[in-house]
């Protein structure tokens, strides 16, 4: 598969192929495995305590992340790893590993250079005149080349497209091949773990992209990197077609879908999924979870936008635009698990679980529809944003929102709005008009209507649901000087719109 | 006033309730229930669950909780008609909240008011928590009616709304109820209609005939008859009709079912109940009532039916049949709540009419005493006009003892009425006594027998006996040492002496009464059947042995089972003595086929016939043929036809003969005597036929020696082929004797048994006499002794009387007279029972007349015949 691919923000510091580049720590160049290109840079790091080597020049690192390849073989005397960065006077030492986290082999390693240097002093960023590599050992090691360095470079991630339908292993297999050898993703048993961003599409021009893939994990790890730099991207040029794919449909059904997460909950840089750019209408997330997302945003409804079945765990906001959201579940979002800004949104059959807010609403509307959207176990259900104004949420089909938190001057209402219609017969079908319906709670005999039968035998309202509602209805027409039925009394349960057709037994006994 | 407005709701207590202060207008059952569907049909009581349903348009049910209060300050069922009314809902367990009924006790009651509806029932110290809350009560019962979840079974005083009140009876019940309806049809007297009343479970319920619908008349009522689960009496209600006057009626109908249920009933008018039954003085005259007005006591509540009044003005006589209740002396007597006069003392059954008194009788309750009938009343009431005036006075029927014999005489004209505390009379008419003064009938229900250690004296048949202080009933029969008793108070009588009021008989009872609900009695020469009503119609209480007749004893049997009577029937239930009032009384004993109109018996014709297993005896003997009865087995039994031969136009001491003849030929071999049985000396005799049954039940028979000679013995009694003899007397002459004159200084001629007539023997020299008087108790006068050695009274001489003289073979023959005896009066009777006509000869003899003898015939009709005395102006 042949897929095109943008080095985002990339800016190549050192191709490791020439040893002069390098002052300290024995530098040479090595063909035996590199990364990237043909050769590496082997260091004899042997001196117990710290041992450094640097490239040297002028870089302006500023708002920068910059990789490099890493190996050692001093495993036993190795204490820890640090870039360093140094402007002239300061020096920043950067650690990227310790004994403990080191897994053995190529490593890709990268610092945020804006970060706080873990020793040393911060340099300036935009005057930096060297970078390096200390190694401190706990003991001396043996004077032989025993570390190596590839390919380093500033980067926060890969711009994919392609005509063709491509998947992860696609992009997995252009990032190993040592043409590249950025070390952005990588796979491990079956994994895939990412160090920067995925942005799939262009913006401009007519190329198209189309990624698809199934159940697989995606891991973003847990590296000293801005917290702006993870994400999955979709931009779309408008021409040629993007379509971003996570999952498949089976019917109505999203089914194996991927899993996207962080590393380790507690780290600190999260991943937004940026699906709301310019142009971009064909981002179909099915049966996929997202565990601790930072932020989400999704396009304007179309017809292959679709959030079907998704999980959205401990994530930041779900913006959910009009995107058409079903039968996902919002679980112990960081703050808001999705939030709504027009009353034209395609959120509903979905659940919101644990969380601090359910759903932050950002207008006021006299009737803003939640279908079939259940909350539970949410400090509140709604967060209501709009300065003024009051909203009214129209609950259906078991939507059960009870609970708000209101920013502004306004307050919520919740309708859980069914309409409720009862007609009335006469044992030769014919309607009866004027028979007194009247419909009770069973719970606690509220009543939810009380009205005389119309011209049309009806007698109806309109309910405020809120879950399945067990009712009893009387239905008594006995007024001296017409026709006089036998009152009737029947229990049944509401769970969206009602109708009942009954059927009174004219009484003969009553007294005309 | 509409039915919604007298009916009312009470949402709160979910209880459907009456005011009686808005309208006690009578509603059908259909109306509640239509008013109730149009008011629960609205709008506004869309929320609350409907209180009734119809299952048919005469069945309906309280629904859904909802309580029909019929306790006091409601009794919303009083108001209803046409239909039945059954809960579903009030049952605990099944229904929680349920009705629960306290039935309290009269202690400490708290005196429950219309306010404490909807109150908080609790125990008074708080434990168990049991509450409840008032929906209904009673305080003539001590009911309370509760909405609750609880038991209250814990007997322990109450609270309502933190008054303390009485402790509970019995544990609360629950359970649902049924109002049955009944109406009543048929064509009943209406002139004036009857207060038809309703027996149920023993007790009468109580009328509401302040309303339409259990007023005088056709009935359409509901009756409760399932309480809180259980059915009353298993649902069955007698319904009365029984005007004093009318033909009764009476129907027993089970409820079980409820809905609507016709109840027929036909009355008329009782043409031989025509006869007050009451008196009652009035005065303070408004309006004076007229014949046919339902005369009620303002005060009282005792009400009748007025059958003649006697007005003089400002005052008057009411005379009354139908009376229930017993009016009080100064209240006003109204007619439709209308006062037309003021009672003047209280009810009597004798009035007295005077026109002379020394001083007024004042004081009512006493005993006034006629100076020469010796007749006997209570004072009741008297309108004293000066110097006559008029009394009204009653048979003191607590009197049992010879005395009350007064109490059922007639005052006469003239005589002296003296009170035993204050005033006398003399009356200007003889005294007038009404039905209720017939309580010399005694109506005794049997109830078992005693055997007892030996009868001292003779019990009169029908008369009470007491034992043990108080406790009493009446012997209707005694059989060797056991006595058939009947009423009784009481079955322990074992150890006690049972004495008789009347005679003084005396018996110890060995053993207590052996339970029986019948008892055997007989006509005259007939056999004994079963019978549980005796009857006894008054003979035992009048001088003259004259029991009342027929009509008048069916008049006070209907009197005793009148609307209102408490005359005390002592039933036997499964041997249990069971005793009802007289206006639930149907039957002797249960299964026996009961007379509705008349539950005794009924009067047609001049005959009486009894209802199944009731016995009448002492009655007037002219009506004693008139009577059929049917014993316990339902088998008619009627007397043999009683005739009356009797001769008149007699001076007394004529000597009388009625003999049966042959062309005035005396038939002197109507029998033969026994060939061996008939011993000189025997106390009775033995013929070899049985006795005709139209042989008088006393007199004497003549035996004729085939030799020629004959004999006269006395008899007292006969059965089969033998003839009893009165009790013989036999003892030793003392000095003094003649051949007519016997002495014997230890003797008691005057109380033994010898009469005029009694053949009297000298055993000891073999001669004989006759008794021409008893001069004393130690001498008698008799014919000259013959047949014998001296043929003298002599001293020493052993004699005997009443004992056969010469023993007989069955070659002597035996005649029976009809009469054969003096004339005390004027006329000589003696009844008999009719066997077939008979010619017979009559001879009317005395010296100084000249012989009357003329044949006759004895026939269906008896016989009859004026003696012609003739003087014999020859004879010296």
């Amino acid at each position: 598969m042949t897929i095109a691919v943008t080095k985002l923000d990339y800016s190549l510091i050192d191709v490791c192929t020439t040893a002069a580049n390098w002052t300290g720590s024995t530098p040479a160049a090595v063909t035996d495995f590199p990364k990237e290109g043909t050769t590496c840079i082997g260091f004899t790091m042997k001196t117990s305590g710290t041992n450094d080597s640097y490239l040297s020049g002028t870089w302006n690192l500023a708002g920068k992340h910059l990789h490099l390849w890493f190996m050692t073989a001093a495993l036993k005397e190795m204490s820890s790893v640090q870039i360093s960065l140094y402007d002239g006077t300061n020096t920043g030492y950067y650690t990227i590993l310790t004994t403990t986290t080191y897994p053995g082999g190529w490593f890709n390693a990268v610092i945020n250079c804006d970060m706080t240097p873990s020793s040393g002093t911060q340099p300036t960023l935009t005057a930096i005149t060297r970078i390096g590599i200390r190694m401190t050992l706990s003991i001396a090691a043996k004077n032989q080349q025993n570390t190596w360095v590839d390919h380093v470079y500033t980067g926060t991630g890969l711009q994919i497209s392609s005509d063709t339908t491509f998947t992860l292993a696609d992009i997995l297999s252009w990032d190993e091949n040592t043409t590249n050898g950025m070390g952005m993703i990588r796979r491990i048993g079956g994994v895939y773990y990412l160090v920067g961003s995925l942005v799939f599409g262009v913006a401009t021009g007519t190329t198209a992209c189309t990624f698809a893939d199934t159940s697989q994990v995606i891991v973003f790890e847990d590296r000293p990197v801005s917290t702006s730099v993870y994400k999955i991207e979709v931009l779309d040029n408008g021409t040629g077609t993007t379509s971003f794919t996570l999952g498949s449909l089976s019917g109505t059904t999203g089914i194996s879908g991927c899993i996207v997460r962080v590393q380790s909950l507690t780290q600190t840089a999260k991943y937004d999924l940026v699906f709301n750019n310019t142009n971009v209408d064909n981002v179909k997330l099915y049966g996929s979870t997202f565990l601790d997302a930072d932020s989400t945003t999704l396009p304007a409804d179309a017809t292959n936008v679709k959030v079907l079945n998704c999980n959205f765990e401990s994530c930041g906001t779900v913006e959910c635009n009009t995107a058409s959201f079903e039968y996902c579940n919002f679980i112990s979002a960081n703050s808001i698990g999705a939030k709504l800004t027009t009353a034209s949104h395609k959120l509903k059959n979905s659940n919101f679980i644990s969380c601090a807010y359910g759903i932050e609403i950002t207008i006021s509307s006299t009737s803003f529809p939640l279908d079939n959207v259940k909350f539970s176990s949410n400090t509140k259900d709604i967060y209501y944003t709009a300065a003024t104004g009051n909203l009214t949420i129209g609950l259906t089909n078991g939507a059960n929102a009870s609970t708000f938190t209101a920013t502004g001057t306004g307050t919520v209402y919740f309708s859980n709005d069914i309409a409720v219609k009862v007609y009335v017969y006469n044992q030769a079908g014919a309607v009866i008009v004027g028979a007194n319906v009247a419909v009770y709670k069973t719970s606690d005999s509220t009543e939810i209507m009380n009205e005389a039968t119309d011209s049309g035998g009806l007698a109806e309202t309109t309910y405020n649901l809120s879950g399945d509602t067990p009712v009893v209805i009387r239905i008594r027409k006995s007024s001296t000087g017409g026709t006089r039925y036998f009152p009737a009394e029947t229990s049944q349960t509401l769970t969206g719109n009602f109708r009942l057709d009954w059927t009174l037994q004219s009484d003969q006994i009553a007294s005309a | 006033m509409t039915i919604a407005t007298e009916f009312l709701i009470d949402y709160t207590n979910k209880r459907i309730y009456h005011d009686a202060a808005v309208g006690t207008t009578v509603y059908s059952v259909n109306a509640l229930y239509s008013m109730l569907m149009d008011t629960f049909d609205e709008l506004g009581q869309m929320d609350d669950k409907e209180p009734m349903s119809a299952q048919t348009p005469t069945a309906y049910t309280m629904i859904n909780g909802w309580f029909l209060d019929c306790g006091e300050g409601s009794y919303a069922h009083k108001y209803l008609n046409g239909g039945a009314i059954k809960t579903l809902g009030y049952a605990l367990p099944t229904y929680s909240p349920g009705i629960r009924l306290l039935k309290m006790s009269a202690t400490s009651w708290h005196t429950m008011i219309a306010g404490d509806i909807g109150k908080a029932v609790v125990y008074n110290d708080g434990t168990p928590t049991d509450t409840g809350t008032v929906v209904g009560y009673d305080n003539t019962l001590h009911y309370i009616w509760v909405r609750t979840a609880n038991d209250f079974s814990t007997l322990e005083a109450l609270k309502v709304d933190g008054s303390a009140t009485s402790a509970l009876l019995s544990a609360g019940i629950t359970g649902e109820e049924l109002w049955a309806n009944v109406y009543t049809l048929g064509s009943i007297e209406s002139a004036p209609y009857a207060q038809i009343y309703i027996f149920q479970n023993s007790e009468r319920v109580g009328e509401w005939s302040s309303l339409t619908n259990f007023d005088r008349g056709h009935i359409d009522i509901l009756i409760e008859v399932k309480q809180m689960g259980t059915e009353i009496d298993g649902a069955n209600i007698t319904v009365f009709n029984r005007q004093s006057g009318d033909l009764y009626a009476h129907y027993t109908i089970d409820l079980t079912d409820g809905g609507r249920n016709a109840v027929p009933l036909a009355t008329g008018a009782d043409g031989n109940q025509t006869t007050g039954e009451h008196y009652l003085l009035y005065d303070g005259e408004v309006a004076a009532p007229v014949v046919g007005d339902i005369i009620v006591g303002a005060t009282s509540g005792a009400y009748g039916e007025l059958v003649a009044i006697t007005d003089w003005g400002s005052s008057g006589l009411l005379t009354f049949k139908g009376v229930r209740g017993a009016f009080t002396d100064g209240e006003n007597l109204q007619v439709s709540s209308v006062t037309k006069c003021v009672a003047n003392g209280t009810l009597g059954d004798t009035y007295l009419v005077y026109d002379a008194s020394t001083v007024t009788p004042s004081t009512l309750g006493q005993v006034m005493t006629g100076g020469t009938s010796t007749a006997k009343r209570l004072l009741r009431g008297i309108q004293h006009d000066a110097p006559g005036g008029k009394m009204v006075c009653q048979v003191d029927d607590s009197v049992f003892t010879t005395t009350r014999k007064a109490h059922h005489r007639t005052f006469t004209d003239n005589e002296l009425v003296t009170g035993a505390t204050t005033g006398s009379v003399t009356l200007s008419a003889d005294s007038i006594t009404l039905v209720s003064g017939y309580s010399d009938i005694t109506v005794a229900f049997v109830n078992g027998t005693i055997t007892t250690g030996g009868i001292t004296g003779t019990y009169i048949i029908g008369e009470r006996v007491t034992w043990n202080t108080s406790q009493h009933a009446y012997v209707v029969k005694v059989s060797g040492i056991t006595l058939t008793l009947a009423n009784a108070t009481s079955t322990t009588i074992n150890t006690y002496a049972v004495v008789g009021d009347l005679s003084g008989a005396t018996a110890t009872a060995s053993q207590n009464l052996q339970s029986a609900y019948y008892a055997g009695f007989a006509f005259t020469q007939q056999a004994e059947y079963n019978y549980s009503v005796f009857v006894q119609g008054g003979s035992i209480y009048n001088d003259t042995s004259a029991g009342r007749s027929l009509l008048q004893i069916y008049n006070y049997l209907k009197y005793i089972t009148r609307d209102g009577s408490t005359f005390p029937m002592y039933t036997v239930v499964a041997g249990v003595i069971t005793q009802l009032d007289g206006q639930e009384y149907i039957q002797a004993y249960t299964g026996f086929t009961p007379i509705v109109a008349a539950p005794f018996g009924t009067y047609a014709g001049g005959s009486f016939y009894g209802a199944q297993g009731v016995w009448i005896q002492g009655m007037l003997a002219a009506n004693a043929n008139n009577v059929t009865f049917r014993d316990t087995g339902y088998t008619e039994r009627t007397p043999y036809q009683s005739i009356v031969i009797s001769v008149g136009s007699l001076v007394s001491g004529d000597r009388v003969l009625v003999v049966q003849a042959v062309s005035s030929v005396i038939t002197t071999n109507m029998y033969t005597s026994d060939n061996t049985a008939n011993v000189a000396g025997d106390n009775t005799f033995v013929l070899t036929e049985d006795i005709d049954i139209d042989i008088p039940s006393d007199g004497t028979i003549r035996v004729r020696h085939v030799e020629g000679h004959e004999y006269r013995y006395r008899y007292v009694s006969w059965s089969g082929k033998t003839f009893t003899f009165p009790t013989e007397k036999s003892a030793q002459a003392d000095a003094g004797g003649s051949g007519t004159l016997l002495i014997d200084a230890a003797a008691t001629f005057l109380t033994d048994d010898i009469e005029y007539g009694d053949i009297i023997r000298n055993e000891t020299d073999g001669s004989w006499a006759y008794v021409v008087s008893v001069d004393s108790n130690t001498q008698i006068t008799t014919t000259q002794l013959q047949g014998g050695g001296d043929n003298t009274w002599s001293a020493g001489d052993t004699f005997s009387t009443n004992t056969i003289q010469e023993t007989c073979v069955v070659a002597d023959t035996v005649y029976v007279p009809y009469i054969d005896a003096m004339s005390a009066g004027t006329s000589v009777s003696v009844n008999v029972l009719y066997d077939a006509t008979k010619e017979v000869l009559v001879r009317v003899r005395k010296k100084g007349i000249q012989p009357f003898e003329t044949p006759s015939s004895v026939s269906t009709a008896g016989m009859t015949v004026s003696a012609i005395r003739t003087p014999d102006t020859i004879v010296q």
